[in-house]
């Protein structure tokens, strides 16, 4: 682009220019607020004027270059490169975790033998055909993980206490509702107890090389196991949503197949719990783990099915806590609406305070959703689900970012607009907010909207960089152009 | 305050919106009267020079009013209004400071020129006059703020570079300083007239652009942020612009009679040595900054005693 004649420049640098405009006119010109008719005047005179760019570009408020796009994504750590190193930590953790339970399962065994004659059974018929044990081959799983299921749903016989200290994961609740439904289904146990608690083993855990051959095949085999024993329709979520959270490629299709499998009572809750995990996982900022988190969660989600019919309760309560737990928006809600305060940063961004004006977050009107879910395709690159369609079609329309240029509150009522056009208005103070586009005898509000007045939830004005005063008497439904 | 020459349409839109607006602007917070209000309103609308009454409406309404009010309360002299104005914006004037001057002392001194002017340590007719008078709420006071500092700077430069002694230019390395730009030695004038054509043809964000990238020697990213467009938006004018002049130029020269091994023989000459003249364009920017931080320094001394 060097490609500039030379003479163009000599030509471009003119004469030196007497009258300037005034620092007013140009803060209005670099914050954009001036009509288009004086701006192009302003621009004029600039592309003449030496000092006034200059002027121009040294008042240019703190670069913000990186914070223009007003959706910052909570989760930086969500990126490959984490990521990688998160598995890293996550395989030592397997590794280590089963030499334990190695360890562990010569201690166990005995005490099973004295707790249970039919698992005892069981346990013997395994070490001697591990073929043979209906779970192992009904799984396919190699003669290796057997045997440490069987110890493992033993362990959470004798007592959920010692799983929860053998485990110390996020899947605790899986393991304490195992025991409950062993004890209800009686001679199920010594079915579904190995199969649970074989789940349990890998659920939390992160993929190993067989784990993730197995995974497809299990699936389907527990779901024709699913036919004809009423205890399998447990286990298929479970496997699968430990894949999907593991493998991070993100069977959510699978999961939710799974979760149809399981009873029709919590089918939609299931189906809800999983197509949140996006959300969980962004938001989850607690103190663990990071990359266990990420994949405990939605492990966790899924384990919502995996709890049988007695357990609907807890189930849901486990679902509940998660997705409590899961945004710092949600926790915004109990706000007092009076209590926010809104303004527009000097680089255009929505800002929103909510201590009196000590501290101020940014705000995307996208909504955390729309955060999430493009958290959510840079971890998962799945395609898959109307959900991250959904999303991406909203990335597009975030590629342009929106400068805001004013903003008005009356409580919760906030109003915001910027470059383009764009007006954006919310009931719930920020929370959620809807796009407005004003329109007035077929005529689209044009230009950039450079004031927003509401003197109550109703009556409103809004100016335009292209002169036009638009104005509302009921709540933005319809529009008048002056 | 008021100006001898008020604007009637200016004055009934104000009469029609005060009630609003005063109560928008949080005039009773700041100790602003109602009528004083009206004034500043009215002064300003009329410098403005709205005509019609919706003309101004529509320039009044888009004012900042409450920081308008402060600002003029602070001009007044109202110690509410400038303790809120110092919470406010002390901190951050000193930053937008340090950003312009890109160093501690030179910034402690723009600033603290700024605050005198703010204050109003000049005095006329026995009342002291505050910059903050010539605020009229058009941009944000902020921004105000950043580019009376802006201007101080590059008048200050300006005033300082002619202090410069023979002898400091040497101590201070002119040798990296670049010749003054000739006057263009093109001894056919049929190709600057061609090129005032075209240049003149071009939009004026157009030629902004263009004298920012290579007559101030702007980044990408900074003539995007003046503009408020994103920074690909500037590199793909700049790469068209570049081709459409050349090709206006030639079109131009041939509308003067020239032939078109002519044109492009005139042209390029030039565009020999167009890279090194961007090059030296940019280390004629930099090499002056260089030199007005230094100025500003050797001033501090001088400004003291």
């Amino acid at each position: 682009m060097q490609n500039l004649p030379k003479i163009v420049s000599e030509r471009l640098r003119g004469a030196v220019i007497k009258e300037h405009p005034d620092a007013d006119v140009l803060t209005a010109f670099s914050e954009r607020s001036l009509p288009a008719q004086e701006r192009n005047s302003v621009m004029d005179h600039l592309s003449r004027c030496a000092d006034c760019r200059e002027i121009v570009a040294l008042a240019l408020p703190e670069s913000q270059v990186t914070e223009v796009r007003p959706h910052r994504g909570s989760g930086n750590w969500l990126t490959w490169p984490a990521l990688r190193w998160g598995f890293v930590a996550a395989g030592i953790i397997a590794i280590a975790s089963l030499g334990v339970m190695e360890y562990k399962r010569q201690t166990l065994q005995s005490t099973a033998v004295n707790k249970s004659p039919i698992e005892e059974g069981v346990a013997k018929q395994t070490e001697n055909r591990p073929e043979a044990d209906p779970a192992a081959s009904a799984n396919g799983k190699g003669e290796t993980t057997s045997p440490t299921a069987l110890t493992l749903s033993d362990s959470a016989k004798t007592s959920a206490k010692t799983t929860k200290k053998e485990f110390g994961r996020p899947s605790q609740f899986t393991v304490m509702s195992a025991p409950s439904r062993d004890d209800k289904a009686g001679i199920r146990g010594s079915i579904g107890g190995p199969l649970s608690g074989r789940q349990l083993s890998h659920g939390p855990k992160p993929p190993t090389q067989w784990q993730l051959n197995n995974s497809a095949n299990s699936y389907s085999n527990n779901e024709a196991f699913s036919q004809s024993q009423p205890v399998a329709p447990a286990p298929p979520p479970s496997s699968s949503g430990a894949s999907a959270g593991s493998e991070i490629r993100g069977q959510a299709a699978p999961a939710a197949v799974g979760a149809k499998s399981a009873d029709e009572e919590k089918k939609s809750e299931v189906v809800d719990a999983l197509s949140r995990p996006p959300a969980l996982k962004v938001q989850s900022t607690t103190n663990r783990n990071e990359s266990e988190v990420a994949r405990a969660k939605p492990a966790e989600a899924a384990a919502a099915p995996q709890a049988g019919p007695t357990e609907l309760d807890q189930a849901t309560s486990a679902y509940e806590v998660s997705s409590g737990a899961l945004s710092n928006f949600s926790k915004s809600a109990t706000l007092t609406p009076q209590s926010t305060r809104w303004a527009i940063s000097a680089a255009g961004t929505l800002q929103r305070s909510v201590d009196q004006g000590k501290s101020w977050q940014d705000v995307n009107v996208y909504g955390p959703e729309a955060q999430a879910g493009a958290n959510l395709e840079l971890a998962m690159r799945t395609s898959r689900g109307k959900a991250v369609a959904k999303d991406k079609s909203d990335t597009k329309q975030r590629e342009a970012p929106i400068v805001f240029r004013a903003v008005a509150a009356n409580g919760p009522d906030v109003w915001a607009g910027g470059s383009n056009g764009f007006l954006f208005h919310s009931l719930d103070a920020g929370l959620h907010w809807v796009r407005v586009e004003p329109t007035w005898s077929g005529v689209l509000l044009s230009g950039d909207v450079i004031s927003l007045q509401f003197a109550d939830a109703q009556r409103g004005r809004i100016l335009t960089s292209s002169n036009e005063i638009w104005t509302t008497a009921d709540g933005g439904q319809t529009w008048q152009k002056q | 305050m008021t100006s001898s020459k008020v604007n009637p349409a200016v004055q009934s839109v104000v009469r029609e919106l005060l009630a609003e607006l005063h109560k928008k602007a949080g005039c009773e917070k700041v100790g602003l009267s109602r009528d004083s209000f009206a004034a500043i309103l009215s002064e300003v609308g009329s410098k403005h020079g709205a005509t019609t009454e919706n003309e101004a409406r529509t320039f009044i309404l888009s004012l900042r009013v409450d920081e308008l009010a402060l600002a003029r309360a602070c001009a007044a002299g109202d110690n509410s209004a400038w303790e809120i104005f110092l919470t406010r914006y002390r901190e951050k004037l000193y930053l937008a400071a340090l950003r312009i001057a890109r160093e501690d002392s030179a910034a402690r001194e723009l600033a603290d020129t700024l605050y005198a002017d703010l204050y109003g340590t000049n005095t006329r007719e026995g009342q002291r006059v505050s910059k903050l008078a010539s605020y009229t709420g058009r941009g944000s006071l902020e921004g105000w703020l950043r580019t009376v500092l802006a201007q101080e700077y590059v008048n200050r430069y300006r005033r300082t570079k002619r202090l410069v002694s023979l002898e400091e230019e040497s101590e201070e390395g002119v040798q990296f300083r670049a010749p003054e730009p000739e006057p263009a030695a093109v001894a056919d004038n049929r190709l600057s007239q061609a090129t005032d054509e075209a240049l003149a043809e071009l939009p004026s964000e157009d030629r902004m652009v263009l004298s920012a990238y290579y007559l101030d020697g702007r980044t990408l990213a900074e003539i995007a942020r003046m503009l408020g467009v994103h920074e690909s938006t500037i590199s793909r004018k700049l790469d068209k612009m570049a081709k459409s002049l050349r090709k206006q130029i030639m079109a131009g020269l041939a509308r003067r009679g020239m032939s078109r091994r002519q044109a492009e023989e005139a042209l390029e000459a030039d565009v020999r040595d167009v890279q090194v003249d961007i090059r030296r364009s940019l280390a004629q920017e930099s090499s002056r900054s260089a030199f007005s931080e230094k100025r500003v320094e050797a001033r501090v001394p001088e400004g003291e005693g």
